[in-house]
């Protein structure tokens, strides 16, 4: 692990074990409903301070807690265009699963490659310290996997240049 | 009509409108005022006085001023936190009081947000990671429901 990813993913860890502290609130505003008051936003009683979490200029993760919802959003580390690309691909292929992924948000926000939207139902069903490593396997992962597709990506298209350009030979 | 009305939240405007932001009564400070510990603060780095440096930044913090001010005060507070050494930042956070690490952190958290905090991301990530270690959480959660924002 390199000398800066360490504090980075503790930092990440122990902001969302601040906020992972959630109850369960009925909307203010409309009755008998239940939304994540993160994501409506108009009862700005409940909404606590976001927190941003930067390594550098690329890479970052801003948490937005709630009383009910903890936002995650994360900013994956793209320093070329075939790194936007593969990113691309990549968080589109899981947001459309969104579904099946329960805490993933179908749609990342503004800025940010990927979100994650934690209620305190899938508090409540599931281990909280479980959530919060799997957020940071996910950082850790992600970036690993990114630069293997690359590497991949790269071998397969010199072969290809090889096997085309053969016949020109 | 060019906006979209349907889009328009009527709710902002009901009168019964239930929360109302406390008035802290925070005093409004300019860049004037502030000059003269900005000046405090640069001898604390020339004299390699980490610790008063981070004393000063800490007590008395502009919450209430307007947004360029407080960005300058951040930028300020940054330059001492990248003179520290790595090896001196717990001798420092030992000798702050509970309501001085909590300001830090609350400081090392806007930093983050902006773009001059995220090129030393790796010195203000440093010292979150000694402050949890010494203190425990306590003062991330402290933070999140803080009212004095800066």
């Amino acid at each position: 692990m390199s000398q800066s990813l360490k504090p980075y993913l503790t930092a990440v860890r122990h902001s969302l074990n601040a906020a992972l502290c959630l109850e369960n609130f009925s909307s203010q505003i409309v009755e008998r409903h239940n939304y994540p008051e993160i994501e409506n936003k108009k009862t700005t009683e409940v909404l606590l301070n976001p927190m941003m979490i930067s390594r550098n200029e690329k890479e970052r993760v801003l948490i937005e807690p709630s009383i009910n919802s903890v936002r995650v959003s994360i900013k994956i580390k793209q320093s070329d265009e075939i790194e936007s690309i593969l990113v691309d691909k990549f968080t589109r292929f899981l947001n459309k699963r969104a579904e099946t992924f329960l805490i993933l948000r179908r749609v990342p926000i503004e800025g940010y490659d990927i979100s994650f939207l934690i209620t305190n139902f899938h508090n409540e069903d599931m281990l909280k310290n479980k959530l919060v490593d799997f957020i940071i396997e996910f950082m850790e992962d992600v970036d690993k996997e990114i630069s293997e597709m690359k590497l991949f990506l790269n071998a397969r298209a010199r072969f290809v240049a090889e096997a085309y350009l053969s016949t020109f030979d | 009509m060019e906006e979209d009305w349907r889009r328009i939240d009527v709710d902002q405007f009901d009168p019964e409108s239930q929360f109302v932001e406390d008035d802290l009564g925070l005093p409004s400070y300019t860049l004037e005022d502030l000059q003269g510990k900005f000046q405090q603060i640069r001898q604390s780095i020339a004299s390699n006085n980490i610790a008063e440096g981070i004393k000063l930044s800490v007590t008395d913090a502009p919450y209430g001023s307007a947004n360029d001010v407080k960005q300058s005060y951040l930028l300020a507070v940054l330059e001492v936190l990248n003179t520290a050494k790595q090896s001196e930042v717990n001798t420092v956070i030992s000798q702050l009081s509970t309501e001085e690490v909590d300001v830090l952190v609350k400081i090392v958290y806007a930093l983050m947000a902006t773009s001059e905090g995220q090129r030393s991301g790796g010195a203000l990530l440093g010292w979150l990671d000694k402050i949890v270690d010494s203190v425990g959480e306590g003062p991330i959660v402290r933070y999140l429901s803080d009212p004095y924002r800066i």
